[in-house]
């Protein structure tokens, strides 16, 4: 078949039944080893649901869920021929960058340009400038997507754009970039529909199902992008606890889901969340469902409300995600994080007496860090495990200043992470020196010796982190950088011998020294917003 | 017990300015911790070797991926 036959043919299947085709992807990026999530990405579910409510046929690809190279990428979203649409989820700029090389190969094989729409955390906050600078981008949905997309595959539908769609940038016909109506947000979630998990037809465990049961946090943490992308901080929107069971029990009986991550950025955000877990655990026990699940709430919240967490935990919720970022007061209220040092040991006693695991966020690593504050969270993490055995932490993290973010506004330019130095330089070398161990004894590390293994595991990489940094800080300033990387070895080596064995020491002792090895090509920093 | 001389000149390595001292020369570990095997050598050799010069090759790299607090745990 000749290669313009061939595009014809592709393009016939686009229209399957009349219905135009729209294929959503999810780019893959690399995750670093303390990334232990392995979440599909949802916003593609409920997309789905947006295009059929238009009259489009959609079709997905997860290439991040499911790790998919570039080329097979592109192999997926061309196999049922020549879609009229491609859209891809854009949550960070190392998306971007693979989405650009997935458009290229598209183009290739089609012999033509593909009409492309972008949206996510990246694409919201860089619409402008995406339209601006990449003439293989078409469209940009700024915000929550369902109700721009289907007005936009409406007016497709119809031919072409003939008025302004709120919370949609695009090119016109004359290249200039058009839209500027604010966005609009569903008032009724649910009204969103039934999310479809037939999709996922590869490849998933009993245990790595997903679910979300709200929108947006009642928060207002200066760092935070989840108000920003739901158009405010401090707002919070729920599914009715009916939908939310409704699907959990979809999960459970039609897909046999042993284990549930619910990804909202705060399960119970909104005005009455002792009411709402109430109401979520006796639709379960009705239902007679019991299933482990997780979620991520406020410290504040847990002190409040502690039964809820009784009830919730009767019906199976069993770790908790709590961003307690701190352990120094005063960075607390630099985050405009809304609660205390007291309230976040409070918070993780509480839980875990009720013998639900805990995941402690941290942010150490920010512009107003001194030898003090580290010294202060150390302790206090140190602390917080000692006192509580089902508590660990997975990093020690850095501060992301995001484009679009309230902290954002005291950083000059409009890049999609703002960079910032501490303010003393000698604290600053700490912080590079931190990396280095990372880099090159942290990670390779847990590639070989994975945290996943247990709690018990994670917990000696959460001490580990603790003592090495604590080794940086205190001895850092006497101590040159070949010995402190020389003691740093000997301890992950005796980390691995303990945790690993032998062997496994071993190979972590091979990493670099042969001279076919060279370290993977590594960008800035990625916060997982999937 | 098997491997514990080992886990003892880590140990050593570890504490104070005796990362220093191994960084300059290997053999100063075999004078403080005795009863090592051939295997435990070979492994130290190999920390030793693991040393700055490893380090600089990965100078410029910084840490990567997507980084997530971990909504999960098995």
């Amino acid at each position: 078949m000749k290669a313009g036959s061939k595009n014809a043919h592709r393009q016939e299947h686009a229209r399957i039944g009349g219905k135009p085709r729209l294929v959503l992807c999810a780019p893959n990026t690399p995750k670093r080893p303390d990334n232990l999530n392995r979440l599909y990405t949802l916003a593609l579910l409920y997309l789905k649901n947006a295009a059929r409510q238009a009259g489009w046929e959609c079709d997905l690809v997860d290439a991040y869920f499911s790790g998919l190279p570039r080329q097979e990428t592109a192999a997926r979203i061309l196999a049922r021929g020549a879609p009229r649409l491609v859209g891809f989820c854009l949550h960070s700029s190392s998306m971007l960058e693979e989405a650009l090389g997935i458009i290229q190969i598209l183009e290739r094989q089609l012999g033509r340009t593909v009409p492309v729409v972008v949206g996510g955390h990246y694409a919201t906050h860089q619409a402008r400038q995406l339209l601006e600078a990449h003439d293989r981008i078409h469209y940009v949905i700024e915000g929550e997507g369902e109700g721009a997309l289907r007005a936009l595959l409406t007016a497709l539908g119809q031919g072409r754009i003939r008025d302004a769609i709120p919370g949609l940038r695009w090119r016109d016909e004359n290249g200039e970039i058009r839209g500027d109506l604010p966005r609009s947000l569903a008032t009724d979630l649910d009204e969103l529909g039934n999310i479809d998990f037939d999709w996922i037809e590869e490849d998933i465990g009993p245990a790595d199902w997903s679910m979300v049961a709200s929108r947006g946090c009642c928060g207002r943490c200066s760092f935070c992008a989840v108000g920003p992308l739901w158009g405010a901080s401090g707002r919070w929107r729920g599914h009715s606890p009916e939908w939310f069971v409704a699907r959990v029990e979809e999960l459970v009986r039609s897909h046999g889901a042993t284990r549930i991550i619910v990804v909202d950025d705060n399960f119970l955000g909104g005005p009455a969340p002792d009411q709402r877990a109430a109401a979520i655990a006796a639709l379960m026990r009705q239902a007679k469902i019991h299933v482990p699940f997780s979620v991520m709430v406020r410290a504040d919240t847990v002190c409040a409300y502690p039964r809820a967490f009784g009830e919730l935990k009767e019906v199976g919720l069993h770790h908790v995600l709590l961003g307690l970022e701190s352990g120094d007061d005063a960075i607390l209220a630099k985050l405009t994080k809304g609660t205390t040092r007291q309230q976040g040991e409070e918070a993780t006693a509480i839980l875990d007496g009720m013998d639900i695991t805990v995941t402690a966020g941290t942010i150490i690593f920010h512009p107003w860090m001194t030898r003090e504050s580290i010294r202060a969270d150390l302790e206090f993490l140190n602390r917080l495990m000692e006192r509580n055995p089902r508590c660990y932490f997975l990093g020690l993290n850095e501060l992301d200043i995001l484009c679009g973010t309230p902290i954002a506004s005291e950083y000059a330019g409009d890049t999609w992470r703002r960079e910032w130095k501490a303010a003393d330089p000698a604290v600053q070398e700490i912080y590079d020196r931190w990396r280095l161990i990372q880099a090159t004894v942290l990670f390779p590390a847990m590639r070989l010796a994975p945290p996943e293994a247990g709690l018990e595991r994670r917990r000696a990489y959460a001490f580990w982190q603790l003592e090495s940094l604590g080794l940086a800080l205190e001895r850092g300033a006497t101590m040159a950088r070949e010995d402190l990387f020389s003691a740093t070895q000997a301890s992950m080596s005796k980390f691995l011998l303990a945790q690993a064995g032998r062997e496994t020491l071993e190979r972590f002792l091979e990493i670099g020294t042969s001279s076919r090895e060279t370290p993977d090509p590594i960008d800035a920093h990625e916060r997982c917003f999937l | 017990m098997p491997g514990k001389s080992l886990e003892q000149a880590l140990d050593w390595i570890m504490k104070g300015d005796n990362g220093k001292a191994f960084r300059k020369d290997f053999e100063v570990v075999l004078k403080h911790v005795k009863g090592l095997s051939e295997a435990d050598i070979k492994i130290l050799k190999k920390v030793h070797q693991k040393g700055m010069p490893e380090v600089e090759k990965h100078i410029e790299i910084e840490v990567s991926g997507q980084r997530s607090y971990g909504w999960e745990q098995n």
